[in-house]
């Protein structure tokens, strides 16, 4: 604790400097929900922190020309739900980021947080993964952007490469017809960590669905993209048959651990049957009824 | 309800009869042929009355001073390095990083500490208070994983943490039994529970079991758990001189300075202990290692110290309630009358501790039974010192005990009220005593119909809410009223009319000092302001444990003992010029201020003139609690009928509470609302039991996984349902004020009820806590 230099530099560049020159004895402290309760455990010790909430491209919430949405990656839980027009379009993201933590968490916690903290059962990132997020990434060797589901590499740990820092999410425009939704397995009733989470984005036209995307967390090291799931639901009508073949194709994915919240059987079953109540909810929100 | 109101009715015209009366004397025992507290008559004034907490306002502004929060000039501040084996010795020990951090003032290792005695083990001496008898810090030995090894002192916590965070230890690791079938395998021994064997055989139980028409016999097992109130233990504490002054979270203010004393070798009188505010206990909040090392190094350091412990610091250095195995067999007539009840099992315990969870105890009065075989064997391990958790024995053995009842009910297709209502005792079925007030069957008839209990489908599984199962369970709850020797209190009179009290008893959130303020003001006939509660300090007279719920009974009977002394004195002041002149202090009693004549309350003289009269600012008595004798001559125990709605989802298997009810019987309620808190919070331990609550014991290396909040779970309000709690109230005529304690029972029967439930629900029995719902998938 007495050898930590803080920063917290106004721009970007800065923060990649002080971040890469630190080489790997810094984290990057965006809400500090995860970094700080981790430092007082002991489990990590940084020599320099670099605040990002100073930036404003990280703390920014744009709509983007081509009608999407481009979210800092420290942007707050709270500050998202206040936005008055992306809870519309992305009312699962929205649901998934505002379960990280209780109502006191929210004001800090972020989604890049939660997706550079590498929790394979990180709330936020099954629905973003969903969603298609894109997010962009800076660099001593500059800019690049990487689908969200390609950022964990297992529990902990990330494949940003050395001096690399998380700055925003991309969400696709909505087609009319599109809904998400988010829905996680808890043993206790609130404040617990999921045993599964499943995030689903779809697109129907006529009641057929157009597009899909599945994403499950805590179900293996990393939150996954479920493809065969997608694929069983794009072209059905969500009969029972593609809803079965979709919750099959969850459960299929599933590479979990057994531990105290949750075993290997529980969490296989549980995938897919997460699957069939979220795609009931994305629908319901694409307008299918 | 009808029987209830009955009993109400009597007491209510025997009260009214009774109004604007002076209350007589306590009876100074409670002994066979002797005379009821006349306070159990009084229905109409402080006592039962919902008063809210009277500290509630100080903590609400914050201005209640907890342990971790009273500042000493110069004080420095300590953290704890913990060992990460289960056993062996220190091989090395380097300093150097943490003695060179900045802010430190000392590192304390076993190379340093002053010579200290081990602590006197709790429940081996009247005054002992400590959790376990090591040497504490003594030597290079490693006991269990989690010990602590070495003790930093810093200008400030974050120092003193970060400096203990650089010592680097080194071990040469001995084997460990750390595995609970490897202890087992090992051979058990009987349990000893306050010198008493945890055994007990009447007739030949296993014969009656297998002659049986019908019978149970299964095997229940309760994991570890870890104490967690929201309070972590802490201590600030200074020397002046050979003499230690502690500010501690204490259930044991008298025990912990008399036994710290012990560790010290000093007098008894040179330690002080205060404790005024305490933030839950549950039986965690005696002595430890920490008030010891805390102690200690504020002697090597000359300067005081304050010593508060992490969350992870508690569930290393904290022992909890220890993991049972218990088999519950019962044989019973096809018309449910129990030939033979079995109930024996091994739980885990240390050489260093004197606890074995003596979850026999509930079985040994709860139910007439042709025979009885009881028995708690022990098996050894190399872990942390487990102790007294909320109802130890009972919290646990009711679980089993209550769930092989259901079980036996089904069997035998019995409503499980009824089958408990058979099985009633008419005397205490092991010791042959009458019971001092039983008045279980009351508790369950008012709580059947309350709960709507005569709704419940018996069949298992049959009850459906959309994809949730819908069930119904009870659940008998039952702890025995103590009352430990050692009471004592000082009262204090003085001219403005206001009465004092001082006894070294502990508030912990339970709402003592109001229940008790509430008592004297009664008894004294004064008005709730007039009366003033001191407690939590070792100086005070008694030794009063907060603990086997018994405090309530301790203090009521020392303050009634010191009340006869009080009222001797005052008529000796009154004198012969005034209207009590002539009578006895038996003749007499409190009324509007003062003191008057039991058949002529119109002789009567206020507080304030006999004191003016007689020139005398105050008048002091002080008397000790007469022994509690009435616990020989009569069964005396609390019961309650738990009853539980739960609901699981068939598709996830999650389990939910969706309704609890409590029906007690714990003789005389002295504050409607603090007890009701106390049932409650029983019950909300109890849900917690049943559903969540498990220290995850790593059985290769004897750590705990989940020393924080984030991962040994309690349940959460979502949580917990809306609980009602009603009581009989009817006053246990051989107790001080006709109560028994409410502090333990709600934890009681809860699991059960819980488990029965989810039986109900789902026709799934799970006999191993807690109930998560992997195990209802």
């Amino acid at each position: 604790m007495t050898d930590i230099r803080y920063l917290a530099p106004g721009t970007l560049d800065e923060a990649v400097n002080a971040f890469a020159a630190a080489a790997g004895a810094a984290r990057i402290l965006a809400g500090g929900t995860d970094l700080l309760v981790q430092m007082r455990a002991g489990v990590v010790r940084p020599g320099v922190i670099v605040d990002i909430k100073k930036i404003a491209e990280m703390t920014t919430i744009e709509e983007t020309p081509e009608g999407g949405f481009r979210i800092g990656a420290a942007v707050s839980g709270a500050r998202l739900a206040e936005h008055p027009r992306f809870g519309k379009a992305w009312p699962g993201v929205l649901e998934a980021v505002n379960l990280i933590g209780s109502k006191q968490v929210q004001g800090r916690a972020s989604p890049g947080g939660n997706l550079c903290n590498a929790s394979p059962a990180g709330d936020s990132v099954p629905a973003m993964i969903a969603a298609g997020a894109v997010v962009t990434v800076q660099g001593p060797h500059g800019r690049r952007q990487m689908p969200v589901e390609a950022v964990p590499a297992g529990p902990g740990r990330t494949n940003l490469t050395p001096g690399e820092i998380l700055v925003s999410f991309t969400l696709p425009p909505r087609p009319a017809g599109s809904g998400d939704a988010y829905l996680r397995m808890i043993p206790r009733t609130e404040m617990d960590i999921a045993v599964v989470g499943c995030g689903v984005s779809l697109t129907l036209e006529g009641g057929k669905v157009t597009a899909a995307r599945v994403g499950l967390g805590a179900v293996a090291p990393t939150p996954l993209l479920v493809g065969p799931a997608a694929e069983a639901l794009i072209g059905s009508r969500l009969e029972e048959e593609a809803l079965a073949a979709a919750a099959a194709a969850c459960s299929a994915a599933c590479r979990p651990i057994d531990d105290k919240r949750g075993t290997i059987a529980y969490r296989t079953k549980v995938a897919g049957v997460l699957l069939r109540r979220t795609a009931a909810i994305a629908a319901e929100r694409a307008g299918r009824a | 309800m009808s029987i209830l109101e009955n009993a109400k009715q009597t007491v209510q015209g025997a009260a009214q009869a009774a109004m604007k009366k002076a209350i007589a004397l306590a009876p100074d025992s409670w002994l066979p042929g002797g005379q009821p507290d006349p306070l159990i008559r009084q229905q109409h004034g402080l006592i039962g009355a919902p008063v809210s907490r009277l500290d509630g306002p100080l903590k609400v502004r914050g201005q209640a001073p907890f342990a971790a929060e009273f500042p000493l000039d110069g004080m420095v501040y300590a953290a704890i390095a913990f060992s990460a084996v289960a056993k062996g010795r220190i091989a090395a020990l380097d300093l150097a990083a943490a003695e060179a951090a900045p802010g430190v003032v000392l590192v304390m290792t076993h190379a340093n500490t002053p010579r200290l005695q081990p602590m006197p083990l709790f429940l081996t001496a009247e005054k002992a208070a400590g959790g376990d008898d090591l040497p504490v810090m003594q030597d290079d030995r490693i006991h269990w994983n989690g010990q602590p090894i070495a003790v930093v002192l810093a200008e400030t916590q974050e120092q003193a943490d970060h400096a203990s965070s650089l010592i680097r230890a080194t071990y040469e690791a001995e084997p460990a039994t750390i595995a609970f079938a490897e202890a087992k395998a090992q051979g058990t021994e009987p349990g000893q529970f306050m010198g008493q064997p945890l055994k007990l055989e009447k007739g030949d139980a296993e014969a009656a079991l297998a002659a049986s028409p019908v019978s149970v016999d299964a095997t229940y097992v309760t994991p570890r758990h870890n104490h967690n109130p929201i309070e972590p233990h802490a201590a600030t504490l200074a020397w002046d001189g050979d003499r230690l002054l502690l500010h501690d979270a204490s259930q044991a203010v008298a025990h912990t300075a008399w036994s710290l004393a012990q560790v010290f070798g000093i007098e008894e009188k040179q330690v002080r202990v205060t404790s005024p505010f305490v933030g839950g206990g549950f039986g965690s909040k005696t002595l430890w290692q920490h008030q010891v090392l805390g102690a200690a190094a504020a002697k090597l350091a000359g300067r005081p110290v304050r010593i508060a412990l992490s969350r992870e610091g508690m569930h290393r250095m904290i022992g909890g309630r220890t993991l049972t195995e218990q088999r519950v067999a019962i044989g019973a007539q096809p018309d449910g009358r129990f030939e033979a009840i079995i109930h024996t099992g091994t739980v885990a315990m240390t050489r260093h501790n004197a606890l074995p969870e003596p979850f026999i105890l509930p079985t040994r009065s709860a139910y007439a039974a042709g025979s009885l075989k009881l028995d708690v064997e022990v098996a050894y391990m190399d872990m942390l010192a487990n102790t007294f958790m909320r109802a130890p024995g009972e919290a646990v053995g009711t679980f089993a005990l209550e769930c092989a009842i259901d079980e036996l009910a089904a069997k035998l297709g019995m409503d499980p009220v009824e089958l408990r209502i058979r099985n009633e005792p008419e005397r205490d079925p092991v010791e042959g005593t009458p019971f001092s007030a039983r008045h279980i069957v009351e508790a369950w008839r008012a709580g059947a119909e309350r709960f709507g209990w005569s709704r419940r489908n018996p069949t298992p599984g049959a009850v459906r809410d959309g994809e949730w199962l819908v069930g119904l369970g009870c659940a008998t709850a039952t702890y025995p009223y103590y009352r430990m020797p050692g009471g004592a209190a000082r009262l204090t009179l003085t001219r403005d009319g206001r009465v004092r009290v001082e006894i070294a008893a502990h508030e912990m959130g339970m709402g003592t000092a109001t229940a008790q303020s509430q008592v004297v003001a009664e008894r004294l006939g004064l008005p709730l302001e007039a009366v003033s509660f001191a407690y939590g300090d070792s100086s005070l007279p008694g030794v009063v444990l907060a603990g086997g719920s018994q405090q309530t009974a301790a203090i009521g009977a020392a303050v009634a003992a010191a009340h006869r002394v009080l009222v001797a004195e005052l008529l000796q002041l009154a004198g012969n010029d005034s209207p009590l002149a002539g009578l006895k202090p038996e003749e007499v009693g409190g009324l509007d201020g003062g003191l008057a004549g039991l058949e002529e309350p119109a002789r009567r003289e206020s507080y304030a003139s006999i004191l003016a009269r007689a020139g005398r600012e105050a008048v002091v008595a002080e008397a000790s609690a007469p022994p509690p004798l009435e616990t020989q001559h009569w069964s005396m125990h609390s019961h309650g009928a738990m009853f539980c709605e739960a609901r699981v989802n068939r598709i996830t298997g999650e389990p939910r509470i969706s309704r609890f009810l409590g029906s007690m019987d714990c003789g005389r309620i002295l504050n409607a609302k603090t007890a009701a808190s106390q049932f409650r919070g029983g019950i909300i331990m109890g849900l917690g039991l049943a559903l969540m609550e498990e220290t995850q014991f790593d059985e290769r290396k004897g750590r705990i996984m989940n020393p924080s909040l984030a991962e040994y779970h309690v349940p959460v309000h979502m949580d917990v349902p809306e609980i009602d709690v009603i009581w009989t109230d009817i006053p246990d005529p051989h107790a001080p004020m006709g109560a028994r304690g409410v502090g333990e029972i709600g934890i009681t029967g809860t699991g059960a009820a819980v488990a029965n439930a989810i039986f109900n629900a789902t026709g799934r029995r799970v006999r191993d806590l807690p109930i998560t719902l992997d195990k209802l998938l």
